[in-house]
């Protein structure tokens, strides 16, 4: 079993399997055009540096990755109706810890750097999922939003939005 | 502008200077001379006087380096003349040039930023302070500035009422340590030693004796030496004079809280002045808000009053969702977009009331939705419009309309006649609706434009195109509810031979929909034509600008640069003669 190292922003080392990283597009890019699949050279041996992604958030990247090994790894753009896609049971369960924390929008942002289109698409999906049944002023203090409405903008928002209520 | 400051004794300030300022820093006497002028340069700074509105010219140039940036200036009366000393040093001694020394005023240009001052009386025994009816009280504290002199050792003690030592702290030179003694009235003593020792013969130093419940904690030039966890059992009984003796020169001692003039923004003076080790502050109204970690305490959150520097602890409630430290706007737009993307219908309502941000985001997903408000909404429109348009025409209008309420990308009605009816009902049935793109003919005449005015006041919309087509323009109205601004542009549909413009000019911008009529009319007058057939004119820009009576804006013309002029006459007129490339030698040109 090949292993490939991945280090952390704050220098913390995590071997890999090979396999796993074939989900991560950037990853996945760089292996082949450092050529770093080749044992005979010095390469092999390097470790690959994140300097994006923090020691935490990547131990979450490589238990999604760890799980979902052997998924069909997504190709190209997205084109599926993003509104409609149900999150399996496991990556609920998976997301929730971190719910409504910047954890979640942290994993959201490495997994987009190292392009796993499957989870990206998943934490997207399980965010938007967190405003479900939510008003407007709950999600905006939910999610730490800074309300830069005057109470006259409110009121005219809330009337625009009544019919739909 | 330059700051000034009225001073009474000896003056202290702070502040950062700027490179290559020679702004010079002017304190005056009552007089309105000016006994002492302080220029700063790139790498040291200067002293001069003036008397009658002149330099004297009897300049003094600091010893040291000082150079540009941050710096801290204290200014005081000398047996040899004025000592200035900078960032802790004496950097030059002025001497008394002028019979009247004292200085009243100090004006500040604004090359410096100043930080911080204060202005005080010479203490009157130096060294030592009795507060012997008041004793300090907890949260008080005690400022010695000096200068250590000749071998260096010095103590400063706060004494109980029968004046014995019950704190004392010591710096003993030789053997490079502040040691710092607490005799409690159990008898008991307790001692600490601090290694760091931020002191040194020569170099003016700021300590501060904090009385907190828990130790006298010392700070020597803002900086916390170690502590003796441990207080007096009466703390604010116990202290009732000060008493600093060995070698060293005082040039301030005070007790503490007291008004300090000026603006403090270091930390390290918050710091020394609260007691606490202040790692960050900000200043809201009349309160100075402080966060500290101190005495291996979780960070705590304290007020102080600007006035008399009273610290206060403030109450925080730490509650899960405060330890957000990334709001869902720090999202890179390209994720926050897939986010909302996958947010149903409800949600994305719901997201357009949580911030501007968040509302164009979810807008811009809002028509990806089929939902069945839209159609009610649309049927009940289409009772009350049945009566104002024939079934063939309405039918035809709704064909084109309920596509686009369903979100259909290419939302268009181009090529389809609005009359003032249709108006009325877009009106209806789009009101308050965000339409991404929206796009149609425009039978132009002036009956239309009011219609067309309620209609757009109504509307929300990002990108709104009307083409009428007139003899001369075609109309361009582009919408931008971001910015809340209207942009209007204008270009001929159908090229005269002579006149051509630009295909988008913008003409006009205003952030009233309802100037839009005032605006539209103003475009049908507007024309703007480009000479053919000049070799340099051909493909020149022609000028962009806006234009409210145009008839009247352009009086003269103007050509320069590197440039020969050939020809230069006022058009348009038809150029005379057959084009000049035309083939006359029979090869294929």
């Amino acid at each position: 079993m090949v292993l490939i190292t991945l280090v952390s922003s704050d220098e913390q080392n995590f071997p890999v399997e090979r396999e796993l990283l074939k989900q991560s597009g950037t990853i996945e890019t760089l292996i082949v055009n450092m050529n770093l699949d080749d044992e005979d050279t010095d390469a092999a041996a390097m470790p690959i540096p994140l300097p994006n992604v923090k020691g935490d958030v990547l131990e979450k990247v490589i238990q999604w990755m760890e799980h979902h090994k052997g998924d069909p790894v997504k190709e190209g753009d997205n084109e599926d109706n993003n509104a409609e896609i149900v999150v399996p049971q496991w990556d609920d369960d998976f997301f929730k810890p971190a719910m409504y924390g910047s954890k979640h929008l942290e994993l959201t942002v490495a997994a987009s750097y190292l392009d796993i289109k499957n989870l990206l698409t998943l934490s997207c999906k399980a965010i938007s999922n967190t405003f479900k049944g939510k008003t407007g002023p709950q999600i905006r203090e939910e999610w730490g939003v800074p309300n830069e409405f005057t109470p006259e903008e409110e009121e005219a928002i809330r009337k625009e939005n009544e019919w739909s209520e | 502008m330059p700051i000034t400051l009225d001073i009474e004794g000896e003056f202290v300030f702070g502040g950062y200077s700027q490179a290559y300022s020679r702004t010079p820093v002017t304190f005056t006497n009552s007089d309105g001379d000016a006994p002492l002028i302080i220029t700063f340069t790139s790498t040291k700074f200067t002293a001069d006087n003036r008397k009658g509105g002149v330099n004297e010219g009897y300049i003094v140039e600091s010893r040291a380096a000082i150079g540009t940036g941050t710096f801290e200036m204290r200014i005081h009366y000398g047996h040899a003349g004025y000592e200035l000393w900078c960032n802790g040093y004496l950097a030059l001694t002025y001497p008394y040039r002028q019979p009247n020394k004292w200085i009243k005023k100090a004006e500040v240009p604004s090359a410096i930023v100043l930080a911080h001052y204060r202005t005080f009386q010479i203490p009157t025994r130096p060294g030592f302070l009795d507060f012997a009816t008041q004793p300090l009280l907890l949260g008080e504290f005690i400022h010695i500035n000096g200068v250590p002199i000749n071998g260096g050792s010095f103590n400063i003690s706060l004494l109980d009422a029968a004046n014995n030592p019950s704190y004392t702290l010591e710096w003993r030179k030789s053997e490079r340590k502040i040691v710092q003694y607490l005799n409690r009235k159990d008898w008991s003593i307790y001692e600490t030693e601090s290694g760091s020792v931020p002191l040194s013969i020569g170099r003016e130093f700021d300590i501060v004796l904090a009385n907190t419940p828990l130790a006298i904690e010392a700070f020597i030039n803002g900086e916390l030496i170690a502590i003796l966890r441990l207080n007096a059992i009466q703390t604010e009984k116990e202290y009732r004079y000060v008493q600093v003796s060995g070698e060293v020169k005082i040039f301030e001692q005070r007790r503490g809280p007291k008004k300090i003039e000026g603006m403090l923004l270091r930390v390290e003076d918050l710091s020394a002045l609260s007691g606490l080790t202040i790692q960050n502050a900000f200043v809201i109204d009349d309160q100075i808000i402080g966060v500290s970690i101190d005495l291996d305490e979780p960070w705590a959150m304290y007020s102080s009053d600007m006035e008399t520097f009273a610290v206060k602890e403030l109450p925080v409630v730490f509650e899960d969702h405060l330890q957000m430290t990334t709001s869902l706007l720090d999202l890179p737009i390209e994720l926050a977009e897939a986010v909302f993307q996958c947010a149903d219908y409800i949600s994305v309502i719901a997201l357009r009331q949580v911030s501007t941000v968040t509302k164009q985001l979810a807008e811009a997903n809002v028509l990806k939705h089929s939902e069945t408000p839209f159609i009610d909404r649309l049927n009940l429109c289409e009772e009350e419009l049945r009566s104002m348009m024939p079934q063939s025409e309405l039918s035809s209008f709704f064909d084109r309309l309920s596509p686009l309420l369903k979100g259909v990308n290419v939302n268009t009605l181009q090529f389809f006649s609005v009359s003032c009816e249709m108006f009325a009902i877009m009106a209806k049935v789009l009101d308050g609706k965000t339409v991404p793109k929206l796009e149609f003919a425009l039978d132009f005449s002036e009956e239309l434009l009011v219609p067309l005015e309620n209609f757009i006041r109504h509307l929300r919309t990002t990108d709104l195109r009307v083409n009428g087509y007139s003899d001369v323009l075609c109309m361009m109205i582009k919408t931008n509810v971001r910015h809340k601004r209207f942009y209007f542009s204008a270009r001929c549909s159908h090229a005269h031979p002579l006149y051509q413009s630009r295909e988008k000019h913008v003409i006009g911008v205003c952030k009233d929909p309802n100037s839009m009529y005032t605006k539209l009319l103003e475009v049908r007058h507007f024309k703007m034509q480009r000479r053919k057939h000049t070799s340099i004119a051909s493909y020149l820009d022609v000028l962009e600008t806006h234009v409210a009576r145009p008839e009247r804006a352009f009086h003269y013309a103007r050509l320069s640069g590197e440039v020969t002029i050939f020809d230069q006459r006022r058009g348009p007129k038809k150029i005379e003669g057959e084009p000049k490339w035309k083939n006359t030698s029979g090869a294929k040109k």
